[in-house]
């Protein structure tokens, strides 16, 4: 038995969030549509306007899409994601391991925030891009100069993303804790660890962009192998067709990631989602 | 002597330092007491202290002077003799609707199947057995509430302390909230402390209701608002008691004394 007052309440609120999803639902399908409109319309534009112009500066989608099958076809493609894909994770990688603990240290200690908060606040803000030259007299031209730009580059957002994260627990929730008596390792572990969760999906996600760039530069500078290896060779022999291929596996690759960390994100913390997204 | 007495707060006062290191004295000399069994309401104007007082007893603030004590235990922080029930719910969004309302048991270190056990019959309680595993994202305002009740009660206090337990809820929702608080307490026969700035929930819901006014924050009065036996709200709305003392709790907020209705004005 029940003391519940109004039985018809809860039915009530299903019928709301109902209406709400299919409403959702339907605005969905139309922003969707509307999104493969402007795609179409862009390659549209594109190809019109590259067939003007000499083929030695721009290449059309039609000729792009003609270099991928050839780029993928001959192995030379692959064999250069493959060459960015492991710095790259590494680099990644070791952002997390490094990033996630710093920044929860220095959200939870004063003292950490006074030593090293203007730290990860200049790093973040600097163009660590300057680096390069110098990690290159450091890391000479392989593996290890293009992981340590992406984790450069990475380390900083996802570091002060997650100390942010940190600083914003709800204090109420926390009170919750102090309320119902629970012992402080319990109340890091089951409140303000959870509430974290999503900053540090923010700054990973983040960190995506930013290590996408970093892999880039280092070998732009570089330019030995990987995918920033591709576009500076095309770029040097003039075939913009082979530099627009890579320039789109580069984009293809960043959004893929991006919507991998977003699948993950759901699934570690999918009450987040509902509560901050723009669903209503 | 307090062996019938749930809450006794005797001389509680509470300075506050504000930003620039002024004092702040937010309460004053405040006693009341709680019998068991019964609901009190602690009402009163904005920056009247309300608040504080309940979280002084929660145990969440410490008083500047004064002592407070629950089921005759001093109170020192906060403590499993109470139960508290915040104004937004605050439950965990990552936590089911019964997850929340286990949190309160953890801390108990209850074996696992105890825990459960009485975090669904709270949750029994108040109607939401049907919304159990259901996150708080899931769940409307009214039924989140619900949950912040059912936590407060796993627990078994002594007392059932609310800060506002209504105040964000919509005037539908509010009312059915508020008949099933009677219900509860008749089922249960907890003690009830709630602060509210509604003049009629307190005169409709409480038994008695401490009336607080600013600057500092003080007792003006108890206003004595039992309806007898077990009417209904809507009976209650509609008594001639009602409105009479909802007059006379407007006139002891506002700091003035009970005055007849057709007496002339102070």
């Amino acid at each position: 038995m029940t003391a519940l007052a109004d039985k018809a309440a809860p039915a009530v609120d299903d019928e709301t969030s109902l209406s709400r999803r299919i409403r959702a639902q339907r605005r969905g399908g139309r922003d969707r549509l509307i999104t493969a409109g402007t795609v179409v319309v862009l390659l549209i534009v594109w190809e019109v306007a590259a067939r003007q112009v000499n083929p030695i500066l721009a290449a059309p989608p039609s000729a792009v899409l003609q270099a991928l099958i050839s780029m993928i076809g001959d192995g030379s493609l692959p064999k250069a994601v493959w060459e960015s894909a492991q710095p790259f994770l590494a680099g990644y990688l070791l952002a997390i391991v490094v990033g996630v603990p710093v920044g929860l240290l220095i959200g939870r200690f004063r003292v950490v925030e006074a030593a090293i908060g203007w730290l990860i606040i200049a790093g973040y803000a600097m163009p660590m891009i300057a680096l390069t030259p110098v990690f290159m007299l450091w890391f000479g031209l392989g593996f290890a100069v293009k992981a340590a730009m992406v984790m450069t580059m990475t380390v900083f957002a996802i570091s002060i993303n997650t100390w942010n994260g940190v600083q914003n627990v709800p204090r109420t929730l926390i009170e919750v804790g102090t309320a119902f008596c629970a012992s402080q390792p319990r109340i890091l572990g089951q409140i303000v660890i959870p509430s974290v969760i999503p900053s540090i999906m923010t700054g990973l996600r983040i960190g995506i962009g930013k290590a996408v760039v970093g892999i880039v530069i280092a070998e732009f500078f570089t330019a030995i192998g990987g995918v920033g290896g591709v576009i500076v060779d095309a770029g040097h022999s003039f075939q913009p067709d082979r530099m627009f291929a890579a320039v789109v596996v580069l984009m293809l690759a960043a959004v893929a990631l991006t919507g991998l960390i977003g699948l993950v994100e759901r699934w570690l913390a999918p009450w987040n989602r509902s509560i901050t997204g723009g669903a209503h | 002597m307090s062996g019938d007495l749930a809450v006794d707060v005797q001389g509680v006062s509470k300075v506050f330092r504000d930003d620039k290191g002024r004092e702040v004295q937010a309460l004053h000399d405040v006693s009341f007491q709680v019998r068991r069994g019964e609901i009190v309401a602690l009402t009163g104007r904005s920056g009247c202290g309300k608040t504080t007082l309940l979280r002084i007893v929660m145990g969440l603030e410490h008083p500047t002077s004064g002592t407070v004590e629950v089921d005759g235990e001093q109170v020192r922080g906060p403590g499993v003799n109470r139960g508290i029930v915040f104004q937004n719910a605050e439950l965990l969004p990552w936590r089911t609707a019964l997850g929340n309302v286990e949190f309160g048991l953890e801390a108990r270190g209850l074996p696992k199947a105890e825990r459960r056990a009485a975090a669904e019959r709270a949750i029994e309680l108040v109607g939401l057995a049907h919304a159990a595993h259901r996150r708080p994202h899931e769940l409307s305002g009214g039924m989140r509430q619900r949950v912040g009740i059912a936590r407060a009660l796993a627990i078994d206090p002594a007392v059932l302390l609310m800060d506002e337990p209504f105040s964000a809820l919509d005037a539908q929702t509010r009312e059915n909230m508020q008949a099933e608080l009677l219900e509860i307490h008749e089922r249960t026969g907890k003690t009830i402390v709630f602060v509210s700035h509604d003049i009629d929930e307190s005169v409709l819901l409480a038994d008695r209701v401490v009336t607080l006014v600013p600057d500092p924050g003080r007792v003006h009065g108890v206003l004595d608002t039992a309806f007898g036996g077990s009417t209904s709200l809507d009976e209650r709305r509609g008594s001639a008691e009602f409105a009479l003392r909802r007059h006379e709790l407007l006139q002891l907020v506002h700091g003035r004394e009970i005055q007849q209705q057709d007496g002339v004005s102070a």
